[in-house]
This record gives structure tokens, C-alpha cells and sequence, in this order.
């Protein structure tokens, strides 16, 4: 009976909220409405099924992580300077790409060598929509999501009929041609030049209005875009579906022969991947004002698999590290070298001979031994 | 109506031997997947490594060296850096994850591409060709040289498939592809088949690189240009199929060139991809495939 008046309340009380702010009421209606709703969306969180609390509890096995990245996450504007911002808002979208590439790479095994192209095709689907069609902000957003999740869904639908070494290859291949295309299609992508955009406001419901060519409204809406991305993922990847991804990544023919389509998960799989790479590819957009098919070349795309890696595939949260911790190298080295890539690579080499796991995985993994020798104990 | 027929087959003529030096490079890359199980994404970068080395060579040899001695002593030195990179990178992730060795090969393609930038700078590097003369072909003069490229890529890929056809170690070759274990078991020395094939054919990639230096130049990024093409044709070719190979690249050779007359740059690469997914959906074990792709 609770768990019945539970799955309708909740959403009744989001829904009543929602629409609320929808309604063309006074502002203080809305706040109103919205703090009406409050209690009962606690109580809801407090008492849901087990499967969705996974969301909310400290992830990474670090009980206050998810309280400290609030606080530090909200608190960011009052501290940092207008670099800082721009730079950790880039450092959290690289972090977004990174953790929607580990969705198809460390949690199906499918390696895609494509992800920055693909962030390019929504970044110039979107802003194709903004310059040349006059669409609005969240007409030309939402376009851009569709287009880059169809396009990577498309890819995996090919993909996937070739062996898992072989979807490697055939993703590179998508890469290489979205950017030829967009290099040599000049009336619409305006070729090597890139396409420029106003920094659109964008209007939530009336409610308030993030100004993306402002540095601390783009520094919450990426906080905010990157962190319910990160949650949406921990309890997608958590979920009974998740849990077939993995047993393919693990044994592909067992889970055919448990009577799971692979293939259907494995399209179903790149759209989810290419949804969060889309998300990127408009946040990066916005956050730049400019898209150029420089951002979609085939060796972007390998920084991303890099990242993944270096970071941890399979962990979540570590490519999201890795892409940070590559990233930072990769500016470092660059203030040393013209050729920072030359030695990533050789540093990626290593990595992967040495400690395959990537730095999340591996600290894991020693985690997981020092805690079985203490039980052993 | 004619010059547009002129103009078909001096492309096709272009296209024949762009697809023979593609199918001498794809050749070694489908060798390699086919016994090692490796996805050698450094495959273009030994091309482009082989055609800086038959440059170095023919520089400071000059006509010591002559243009056929650079070409072979590229093969040769980039052959000996295959078995050296076979030996100290891949000899450790055999039989492991597939994941691991096709991601050593991705971050080994990105060391020699940015080392051949550093030292040699962005300007492509002039390569002369060994043959001058040129013959009447309707309107232009025809380089002779491009004929000559032809031939030479013909008769490598008639050795190379005499080889793995007619010779001990060809056979040995073709058992570990068919199946490695039991190739093992029969007492196929399968690591030494590993370096050969390594080796072999980075050779080839290297030797290809010589022979199409002097129509392109010798730059950097030469090795990312074809390395495309190249797995699309293993991919339509089928794994492990020489003859598929020789097909696939003449195929995709044919296609882009003759591409090349309605569409511009590198355009003609879409068509290409467009005949990768026709038999992604049709024949997913390529043309020749004996093993599956699936």
C-alpha cells in the first residue's frame, strides 16, 4: 500500500511542481508550490525502492564525496575567478564525454573511436538550428540531442553485426566521414572555418534564466547538466539492464544463450551513450561559442578513449577523473612542448601495459585485496 | 560525352594503382588480425615511417642507394622496428584481452605520427622519382612511373601469396589463423609465426610508403590518409583473405577515383563508407572471409 501511494504520490507531487512553474502564475506562487511540493518528494526519496537509492547514496564508496562536490560545486562562483570557472566548467563537460564513452566501452565492451566526432555532429546540429534557421535555444538543444543520438545509434546498428574487435574499426571509420562531412560541406557547416554563436539565454519555465555567456550561469548549468547526468547514468548502469550489459561485456555467448538479444542491447547501449556525448557536444558548444571541425578529428576521439582508460573503464567515475587528470597533463605538458600528444601517448602505453585498470580501477582493486586480507584475518 | 569518357579512364587507371598499393598495405593489416588478433592501428604510421626512411635513405645514400635500394632498405629497417615494437609492446598481451593490444596499438599510433612532426616539420618532404618518362595517354602525358607501381605492387602481392601459399612458413601462418590452439598443439612455433607476420607486414606497409612517395609527398600525416581506407577494405575483403584483400582494394581503389570525378577532396571516402555498411548488413564476412566477422 505504501509502495502504491508511493510511485503515484512522488510523481504527482514532481508533476504538481513542475506544473507550477509552467502556469503563468506570479513567482511567488511558484516558489510556493514548489516548496508545497518539497516535503512530499523527501519523503518519497526516503522510502523508494532500493534500486533508485543507489542515486542518492555516496557513491564511490566515499561516505561525505557527494555532499563535499555540493558544497564545492555550488560555492565555485563566490571563490573562483572567471578562468577558474570557465576552466572547471570545461574540465566537467570533458568529464560528461569521457563517462558517456565508459558507457559503451567499459560496460558492454564496444570501443568507440568516435565519441569527439560525435559531440561535433550535435554541437553543429545545434548550432546550425540557432544561426542559420533561427530556432530557438531549447528547439535547437533538443534537435541537437536527437540528431547526435540517432546518428550514434545508426553507428551502433551497423557496428554491432562486426565482431567486438571490429566495431573499433568500423567507429573510426564513422568518425572520419562525419568530419569530412562537415570539413567539405561548406554552405551549411561553413567548412574549416567553424560556426560561430551568440550565447543563447535560456529560459527555465520562467522561473529563472541561465545566461550562458555568463561565467557563473554556465558554471551551474554544467554542474547541474553534469551531475544529474552522472546520477541518471550510476542508476542506469545499476539497473537490471545494466546488469546485462555487463554480463555481455563479460560473456557474450552465455548471455545469447540466457535468451538476451545482445544486439538490441547493444544499439540500446550506444543510444544511451550517444544521448550523454550529444549533451557534451551542446554543452561544449555553449561554452565556447564556437564549433570547429578541428574538435571531430580522429585524433580528439582518441583522447577520449585515453581518457577513459587512463581514468578506469567500467568505474564511472574514473574516466571522468582520467579525462581531468589527462586534460591537466595535457595543458601542462603544452606549456613545455608543442608535441604534449607525443608523450600522452607513450604515458598511455604504460598505463595500459602496466595497470589496465586505469587509476580508479587499480585503487579498486587494491582496495578490494586489503579488505580480503582483513577478513581473512 | 568523350572527354568525360577520357577522363573515366585515366581515374580508373589511377584508381588501379591506388587500389594495389592499398591492398599492399591493407595485406599486412589483415595478416596481422588475422593471426594475431591485433587491430593495428599503427599500421599507417609504419607506412608513413617507411616513407621517410626510404627518403633519409635515398638522401644521404644518393646514387649509392638508388630509389629500389631506399625502397628496400626501408622495408627492411621498418621491419626490424615492427619486430622490435612486436617484442616489446604485444609479446605480453597475447592471448589476454583483445581490448588491451588494440589500445596499445591506438596510443602507439599517435608516438611516431607527432615524432615525424617534431623532427620533420609539417612541409611535405620531395621524393624523386626513379623514372622520368611518361607516356601519350589521349590529351596528357601519362608518368610511366605510375605503371611501373602497378607492376611492382602486382608482383609483391604474387610473392606474398606465393609465400603463404607454397612455402613452411606460410602454411604455418595459415593454420595459426584458421585456429590458433590447435596450430599450437600440432607444434606450430605460433610466438615466431607472431614476429614474422609483425614484421612482414610492417615491411610491406613500409615499402608501399616508398613506392607512392614520389607521386605524393613524404608527410606526417601520410599515415592517417590511408589508414582509413585500409580498414575499410579488410572489413569488405574479409579477415585473413588475401585474394579478398586484393579484391576489396581494387574495388575501393576503383570507387574513390572514380568518385573523385563528381566529388571533391576527400569526399569520395563517404561512397566508400557507404560500401562498408552495404556489406556490414549483407555479407558481414566480406567478400572472402572464411572466418566470420561475427
Amino acid at each position: 500500500m505504501i509502495a502504491l501511494a508511493l510511485r503515484v504520490g512522488v510523481p504527482v507531487a514532481a508533476l504538481i511542481g513542475v506544473a507550477f512553474w509552467l502556469l503563468p502564475a506570479s513567482a511567488a506562487a511558484r516558489l510556493l508550490a514548489a516548496l508545497a511540493s518539497l516535503p512530499l518528494i523527501v519523503w518519497g526519496l526516503a522510502r523508494m525502492p532500493d534500486r533508485m537509492k543507489i542515486a542518492v547514496q555516496p557513491f564511490f564508496g566515499v561516505r561525505y564525496a557527494a555532499p563535499a562536490v555540493f558544497a564545492v560545486g555550488l560555492s565555485l562562483p563566490l571563490w573562483a575567478g572567471d578562468f577558474e570557472q570557465r576552466f572547471f566548467s570545461e574540465m566537467l563537460i570533458l568529464g560528461l564525454l569521457a563517462m558517456s564513452l565508459d558507457v559503451m566501452m567499459g560496460f558492454v565492451g564496444l570501443a568507440s573511436f568516435a565519441h569527439a566526432a560525435l559531440a561535433g555532429v550535435a554541437a553543429y546540429a545545434a548550432a546550425i538550428m540557432l544561426t542559420r534557421f533561427g530556432w530557438s535555444p531549447w528547439a535547437a538543444i533538443a534537435f541537437a540531442l536527437a540528431a547526435g543520438t540517432a546518428l550514434t545509434t545508426c553507428m551502433g546498428a551497423f557496428s554491432v553485426r562486426a565482431r567486438d574487435i571490429y566495431f573499433g574499426i568500423i567507429t573510426l571509420v564513422f568518425g572520419s566521414v562525419a568530419f569530412i562531412v562537415a570539413n567539405s560541406w561548406v554552405s551549411v557547416t561553413n567548412g574549416e572555418d567553424g560556426m560561430t554563436i551568440e550565447p543563447p539565454a535560456l529560459d527555465f519555465f520562467g522561473l529563472f534564466a541561465v545566461d550562458s555567456g555568463s561565467f557563473a550561469h554556465f558554471w551551474y548549468l554544467t554542474f547541474g547538466v553534469v551531475f544529474l547526468s552522472y546520477l541518471c547514468l550510476r542508476v542506469f548502469l545499476r539497473s537490471p539492464v545494466g546488469l546485462v550489459f555487463r554480463g555481455i561485456r563479460e560473456n557474450e555467448r552465455r548471455a545469447a544463450y540466457l535468451g538476451y538479444s545482445v544486439n538490441a542491447y547493444k544499439i540500446f547501449n550506444t543510444a544511451v551513450s550517444g544521448f550523454f556525448t550529444s549533451m557534451a557536444g551542446v554543452l561544449l558548444l555553449l561554452k565556447n561559442g564556437i564549433i570547429g571541425t578541428e574538435q571531430m578529428d580522429v585524433i580528439h576521439s582518441g583522447e577520449v578513449v585515453i581518457w577513459s582508460v587512463v581514468g578506469g573503464l567500467g568505474t564511472l567515475v574514473g574516466p571522468f577523473i582520467g579525462a581531468n587528470f589527462v586534460h591537466v597533463l595535457n595543458d601542462f605538458l603544452g606549456e613545455h612542448t608543442e608535441r604534449a600528444i607525443l608523450i600522452i601517448g607513450l604515458f598511455f602505453i604504460i598505463t595500459i601495459l602496466l595497470a589496465p585498470r586505469g587509476i580508479v580501477g587499480s585503487i579498486i582493486q587494491v582496495w578490494r585485496i586489503r579488505k580480503s586480507i582483513g577478513e581473512g584475518r | 560525352m568523350e572527354q568525360f569518357l577520357e577522363r573515366l579512364i585515366i581515374e580508373s587507371v589511377m584508381g588501379l594503382q591506388n587500389g594495389l598499393v592499398l591492398a599492399l598495405v591493407a595485406a599486412g593489416f589483415t595478416l596481422i588480425l588475422g593471426v594475431m588478433n591485433i587491430v593495428n592501428f599503427a599500421h599507417g604510421e609504419f607506412y608513413m615511417a617507411g616513407a621517410f626512411a626510404g627518403w633519409l635513405a635515398l638522401k644521404f645514400g644518393g646514387d649509392a642507394v638508388g630509389f629500389w635500394g631506399a625502397a628496400a632498405i626501408a622495408g627492411v629497417v621498418v621491419a626490424a622496428f615492427g619486430f622490435a615494437v612486436e617484442r616489446s609492446l604485444f609479446r605480453t598481451t597475447h592471448g589476454g584481452n583483445p581490448f588491451i593490444p588494440l589500445l596499445v596499438s591506438f596510443g602507439l599510433a599517435l608516438v611516431p605520427q607527432q615524432a615525424a612532426l617534431t623532427i620533420f616539420g609539417t612541409i611535405g618532404k620531395f621524393m624523386p622519382a626513379p623514372i622520368r618518362a611518361s607516356i601519350p595517354f589521349f590529351d596528357l602525358e601519362f608518368p610511366l612511373y605510375r605503371i611501373v607501381i602497378m607492376g611492382v605492387a602486382a608482383l609483391i602481392m604474387l610473392l606474398l601469396w606465393l609465400f603463404i601459399t607454397r612455402s613452411k612458413w606460410g602454411v604455418w601462418i595459415q593454420a595459426t589463423i584458421q585456429n590458433r590452439e590447435m596450430a599450437a598443439c600440432m607444434g606450430v612455433p605460433v610466438p615466431r609465426v607472431y614476429q614474422l607476420v609483425f614484421s612482414v607486414g610492417c615491411g610491406l606497409a613500409a615499402m608501399s610508403g616508398v613506392l607512392v612517395a614520389p607521386i605524393f609527398s613524404v608527410s606526417y600525416s601520410m599515415g592517417a590518409d590511408i589508414i582509413v581506407a585500409a580498414f575499410i577494405v579488410v572489413v569488405v575483403g574479409g579477415l585473413g583473405s588475401l585474394p579478398g584483400t586484393m579484391l576489396a582494394a581494387l574495388l575501393i581503389g576503383e570507387l574513390e577515383a572514380i568518385g573523385s570525378i563528381f566529388l571533391s577532396g576527400s569526399q569520395p571516402q563517404i561512397l566508400s563508407l557507404v560500401v562498408l555498411m552495404v556489406f556490414l548488413v549483407f555479407r558481414p564476412n566480406g567478400l572472402m572471409g572464411e572466418r566470420g566477422l561475427e
